[in-house]
């Protein structure tokens, strides 16, 4: 399956819920819509979004817990990254 | 308006995915927590390339700001989901038990719902400057 197949799964996971009222369509559009543009980029994030898919078909048919602290661990990492790039502060600020 | 008309294609698409593979996707009709479970993990993948791109040498210095001030302002949204995606489950548990009434549970899936729908344009958001940077 290639990942425009396996983002077109992932859209048809989500459908149901949209479909029904239980979440706000035009919202959940937008996550639709980047999870179609990652699936297209070539990179890491495309590979990631494929794990992803494969992921949460796995947890969708085992009705098992969900792996929060994996996720956390991630945000934790990302949002750690980004800060280490932030401008130091202006000079003169201490004495 | 403009999401309900990139909604259009996107119905489209599951027109053809519905084509292209049958998984039993009942079960995740049955756990909307797998929605915001999707969401935070589709953040962490957006977040992940906004940090490949930031800590690129050749990214501009107010680029590489807005990808800072962008994660800054999303990630305390995003976070907000395992708490009530977690409590979904329990509320489910709650009320298979018998413990709690319907109103309840609605409760709690407008809850997640509303955390969902806060969600969605940061992570939007955050993905369309990585798109500009590239």
């Amino acid at each position: 399956m290639d990942t425009l197949s396996r983002v077109l799964a992932l859209l048809a996971a989500l459908a149901p819920l949209v479909l029904r009222g239980a979440v706000d369509a035009t919202r959940v559009a937008a996550v639709l819509d980047l999870i179609v543009a990652l699936g297209h980029h070539g990179d890491r994030a495309s590979a990631e979004l494929r794990a992803l898919h494969e992921q949460l078909q796995h947890l969708a048919e085992s009705d098992g817990p969900l792996p929060w602290d994996d996720v956390d661990l991630a945000l934790a990492d990302g949002h750690a990254r980004l800060q280490a790039l932030k401008d130091p502060p202006p000079p003169g600020g201490e004495t | 308006m403009r999401a309900a008309r990139s909604f259009a294609p996107v119905l489209a698409l599951l027109l053809l995915a519905s084509c292209a593979s049958a998984p039993t996707w009942q079960q995740v009709d049955a756990r909307p927590e797998l929605i915001a479970f999707a969401l935070a993990s589709s953040y962490a993948v957006v977040q992940g390339a906004a940090a490949d791109l930031a800590e690129d040498p050749a990214t501009p210095a107010e680029l590489r700001r807005a990808l800072i001030a962008a994660d800054e302002a999303a990630l305390p949204i995003v976070m907000r989901l395992r708490p009530l995606a977690e409590e979904m489950v329990a509320l489910r548990e709650e009320f298979a038990e018998g413990n709690i009434d319907a109103s309840r549970l609605r409760t709690g899936i407008t809850n997640l719902d509303a955390a969902i729908a806060d969600a969605a344009p940061v992570l939007q958001a955050l993905l369309d400057l990585i798109r500009g940077g590239r």
